[in-house]
């Protein structure tokens, strides 16, 4: 029997190291390629660099006002994210909480966003009538109002599994709204709040066209943006475009490794105790 | 390592707050030159080493710095239309001229450049022009010639030489079929296979005239395309080479990159593009031989060649806040030590009287001197057609692939197609006579 | 006592999430839509003047938004299916003790970590004729499978489909996986008790316990597939020809040609199928939900 459960262990194992190769091959392809010297990295393929050239890196921050690009990536994501749970956060508990006609009406309001793509050339005009064009706070408005319907949605869920009894507790203690919300159930929802912070995080740092089409500098652009700097440049040069493109992702990648665990504790109860 | 909610609101409001820090950390001004800024916007491909280090001097020396956008190609033309028409420009635009001077009304949209000092020295003022008036700065008095790039060695090996009749055209292609080289290459990019088109088209009505009357009766409803049926000689022609086995199998997927490359190592023998193709070319294989030829045809007897007189230029807004600054700026630009940098590396034909364009590779100066010498250049039909500029790369080019990939579409399917895109196009726009 | 409880949650805490998503969401659309009845255009962007119907009878005479059409719904439907059996079935695998199990979580939702700028260049350069396929294909003895992926229809369509099924994958594992974990054991040891099989139990116990996970994945890949534009665009943008236009793409193409009218009008029309899809799938699996 146990001999059995072994064997099934090794298959599933070797199965699933299958699939990952799917997975990584990519992902070696790039970072390979990025370390190899010019004439290496026309082949486009998995043999690893024969000396790695670190030097690519150096070139293409120096070239390609990386770190510019970071820096207005860091702001916008940040700003955005936390502008996204705050807001979002408080909608979806006091949604979930409420239990009226208007709070189920304006979940299916909210809702209806996902089915909503980026109306370009609307959205430049309205942003020209309110008289924000180009500027940071237009993005970050962007970004914040296109994550409301998920943020909103997996909150009104998550809240949803958690006691009233709790709430009913902290009020009688005398407990203010504000201090029921930030410091009774906010620690509750930890894991709602990071599986939001990481796909926020993931889709504004990745994101083009709100940057290309609304913002109207260059010292504004982001690392997604940045990174055409040299596209142009460096065209044939396939060693410093998988440097840039590593160092484009690095970040997220790594904010990614950092927060993972907590995705499926917060998808446990924010989207399938529907 | 384990995160507590603390943690991460005090990381969020580290890096919040640690943005004006660092954005508050940039040098003063040199040399004590009051330091000003002007924007500008310019497409990925242009964002040229020589014009960056244009750029890098003149912020070293006179302390104006340059905000500079730079937009990926396909994305461009969308970007400074909507940016124009809602007063977002920026001082500076970059595009071919004389394109821009259709796409944006100058008077509306630009400033008035004649009575800049640099104009008198401009070697092509009308490729700047509209209206008797100058609105453009350009780099360039020509882009070049479009002419069949070739690999020497390639051709050495199989013991064939330069074609000069449609005939000797045909059997080099055979002959190196043969041989197991690829005779021509294609890319996928939808603006390399138009070439063979906007060329064939001008050479095969015969001089600049005809293809301007031409063009002016077309954009402005007075013909149609099917009243010039000998405009599907070119067409016949570019599909023949499909038909035949001449281009390569992956023309819909093999980049411009791609095509360099089997050029370059001679899986490939011969690439039609222009002047500027063949210098990228050159510099990706600096070992290569490479030449060019006008391609012999059965359509164009005179054996003329198609040239691009236009230019990477920047044009100036009438939203400029420091329209002074911007003016220095193409001053300084103008000047002979500045305008030599823009070829750094890319040899070419300088706008201005006095300025440097470096090394032009031998079959440059051939060309340069049978053709343009001996009167036998037309301008490339997009030249004539530039108020199509923004319609053609999403139909008639896309066409052009489809067409041989498909065998949907004949010569004459293509231009009524056009036709119709044309009509659609213009009446929507409300340009005079639709 | 529910009225006070209400009372308790002021709706004014709704208000920042329902003003910025109402102003940057909402009223584009609104705008969208007032302009699809107009000839608005990029070079006369103050005066669009009102036509009627012109533009969506346009665009549905147009044969390319017909294609783009059934493209659309043949990648939703099919990246939908794809996504939810992967994502299922790699939870499945992973539901297990297994060594590893955390990196393999970790692995297989990383692609939707990357940005499609960085999915475009590395998959373009692995479905070229000479590319990292077609050179795999040939070390295995395929090397007659071998082809240029990206330039014709049937292999476009399905590398485009099948990318994005990679990259979502891991997203539904995460949803399935937590949807597993959520199955109270005892609903299984009953199971064991009668005697049921391993198959029989997944198909009669836990397949109707997962149906809210389900609810998710389906609904929102649904909703992501039919508002495809990012992975189209950077692998064929719409080509060879026409061939993989979706309406998304669609949209953009008219954009791109000035005719900002014809785009709004286009991009309603999107929004209405996938409201209409989402919802009616949302609903139908709503139904077939279990109370735990």
């Amino acid at each position: 029997m146990i001999k059995a459960k072994k064997v099934s262990q090794v298959i599933l194992f070797t199965l699933l190291l299958a699939i990952s190769l799917l997975y990584v091959v990519p992902v070696i392809m790039m970072s390979f390629g990025s370390l190899k010297s010019q004439e290496e990295a026309i082949e486009f393929n998995l043999t690893p660099p024969k000396e790695a050239q670190w030097s690519n890196y150096a070139h293409v921050i120096e070239r390609g006002k990386i770190l510019n690009g970071y820096k207005n990536s860091i702001f916008l994501t940040s700003v955005s994210t936390f502008a996204t749970i705050v807001i979002g956060g408080f909608a979806g508990i006091t949604i979930s909480r409420r239990r009226d006609r208007i709070s189920s009406g304006l979940y299916y309001y909210f809702l209806f966003g996902i089915t909503i793509t980026l109306q370009i050339a609307a959205t430049f005009s309205l942003l020209k009538t309110l008289n924000i064009y180009g500027t940071y706070l237009s993005a970050i408005a962007i970004f914040t109002a296109q994550r409301m319907p998920f943020t909103i949605m997996t909150f009104t869920s998550f809240v949803k599994g958690v006691p009233r009894d709790i709430d009913e507790a902290a009020i009688v203690d005398g407990a203010g709204v504000f201090r029921l919300y930030t410091q009774i159930l906010m620690p509750i929802l930890k894991p709602i709040i990071l599986t939001n912070t990481i796909v926020t995080i993931i889709s504004v740092w990745n994101n083009f066209n709100v940057i290309l089409f609304f913002l109207n500098s260059s010292k504004k652009a982001t690392i997604s943006l940045t990174i055409y700097n040299f596209f142009g440049m460096f065209a044939r040069d396939w060693h410093y475009v998988c440097a840039a493109l590593v160092l484009t992702i690095l970040p997220v990648v790594l904010v990614y490794l950092w927060l993972q665990r907590y995705i499926v504790a917060g998808m446990t109860s924010g989207a399938v105790k529907g | 390592m384990k995160i507590t909610m603390k943690s991460i609101v005090a990381v969020v409001l580290l890096v919040v707050l640690s943005v004006p820090v660092f954005a508050s950390g940039q040098s003063e001004g040199e040399a004590g030159k009051k330091a000003r800024e002007i924007s500008a916007m310019v497409m990925q491909t242009r964002n040229y080493e020589g014009l960056q280090d244009m750029m890098t001097r003149m912020k070293e020396e006179e302390n104006i710095a340059v905000d500079l956008q730079v937009v990926p190609d396909d994305q461009y033309l969308n970007l400074i239309k909507i940016k124009a028409n809602s007063g977002e420009a920026t001082d500076l635009m970059d595009y071919n001229a004389p394109h821009i001077l259709d796409i944006f009304e100058p008077e509306k949209y630009l400033v008035d450049l004649t009575d800049q000092e640099w104009t008198k020295r401009l070697i092509n003022k009308e490729m700047v022009s509209k209206n008797g008036k100058i609105y453009a700065y350009p780099f360039l008095s020509t882009s070049g010639y479009q002419a069949m790039i070739y690999n020497m060695d390639v051709f050495e090996a199989n013991g064939v030489e330069v074609p000069t009749t449609p005939e000797e055209f045909e059997a080099v292609c055979e002959k190196l079929k043969a041989g197991g080289v690829t005779p021509i290459l294609l890319a996928s990019d939808a603006w390399v296979p138009q070439i063979w088109m906007t060329s064939g088209y001008s050479r095969v009505l015969g001089s600049d005239a005809a293809a301007e009357d031409f063009a002016e009766k077309l954009l402005s409803n007075k013909a149609k395309l099917t009243d010039y049926p000998e405009l599907e000689a070119p067409l016949d022609h570019y599909l023949s080479m499909f038909e035949k086995g001449y281009m390569n199998d992956d023309y819909l997927t093999l980049n411009i990159d791609g095509v360099y490359g089997k050029l370059g190592k001679g899986e490939g023998a011969m690439f039609f593009g222009s002047l500027g193709l063949a210098n990228s070319i050159e510099l990706a294989f600096p070992e290569g031989n490479f030449g060019m030829f006008n391609m012999p045809t059965s359509y164009d007897s005179k054996d003329l060649i198609s040239g691009g007189p236009f230019s990477p230029s920047f044009v100036v807004s009438k939203d400029a806040d420091d329209l002074e600054t911007v003016l220095e700026v193409l001053n300084i630009w103008a000047r002979p030590d500045y305008a030599s940098m823009y070829f750094k590396g890319r040899p070419g034909f300088p706008a201005l009287d006095g300025v440097n364009g470096g090394d032009l590779p031998p079959y440059a100066l051939d060309i340069y001197n049978k053709y343009v010498k001996g009167g036998k250049v037309v301008k490339e039909m997009n030249i004539n057609l530039n108020a199509l500029s923004s319609l053609n790369p999403s139909t008639l080019w896309v066409y052009y692939q489809e067409a041989p990939s498909k065998g949907n579409m004949t010569a004459n399917d293509i231009l009524v197609r056009w036709q119709n895109d044309i009509e659609k196009f213009m009446t929507e726009q409300k340009a005079p006579g639709w | 006592m529910i009225k006070k409880e209400s009372g308790f949650y002021p709706l004014v805490l709704v208000v920042p999430a329902l003003f910025v998503f109402t102003l940057f969401t909402i009223v584009p659309v609104l705008m969208s839509l007032t302009y699809s009845f107009t000839d608005w255009n990029i070079m006369r962007m103050d005066e669009p003047e009102f036509r009627g119907l012109l533009n969506y009878q346009r665009i549905f005479a147009d044969p390319i938004f017909i294609r783009s059409m059934m493209n659309t719904l043949l990648f939703a439907f099919s990246t939908t299916a794809l996504k939810t059996l992967f994502g299922l079935g790699l939870a499945v695998l992973l539901i297990k003790k297994v060594p590893g199990n955390g990196l393999f979580r970790t692995l297989f939702y990383l692609p939707c970590v990357l940005s499609a700028t960085v999915i475009g260049v590395l998959f373009k350069a692995i479905l070229t004729e000479t590319g990292l396929l077609n050179n795999g294909l040939q070390l295995l003895g395929l090397g007659f499978l071998g082809r240029d992926w990206l330039s014709s229809y049937g292999t476009a369509m399905l590398s485009v489909i099948y990318i994005e099924s990679w990259m979502w994958s891991g997203f539904n594992m995460m949803i399935f996986i937590a949807g597993l974990q959520a199955i109270p054991s005892d609903y299984m040891e009953v199971a064991l008790i009668e005697g049921a099989g391993r198959i029989k139990r997944f198909f009669h116990v836990t397949l109707p316990l997962l149906i809210p996970a389900f609810t998710v994945v389906v609904t929102l890949s649904m909703a992501g597939g039919l508002r495809v534009f990012e992975l189209v665009y950077v692998l064929t943008n719409g080509g060879p020809g026409f061939d993989t236009q979706v309406m998304n793409t669609y949209s953009f193409r008219a954009f791109s040609q000035g005719l900002l009218g014809e785009s709004a009008a286009a991009s309603i029309v999107l929004a209405a199928v996938v409201v209409t899809i989402s919802f009616m799938l949302n609903r139908y699996l709503k139904s077939r939900e279990v109370e735990l």
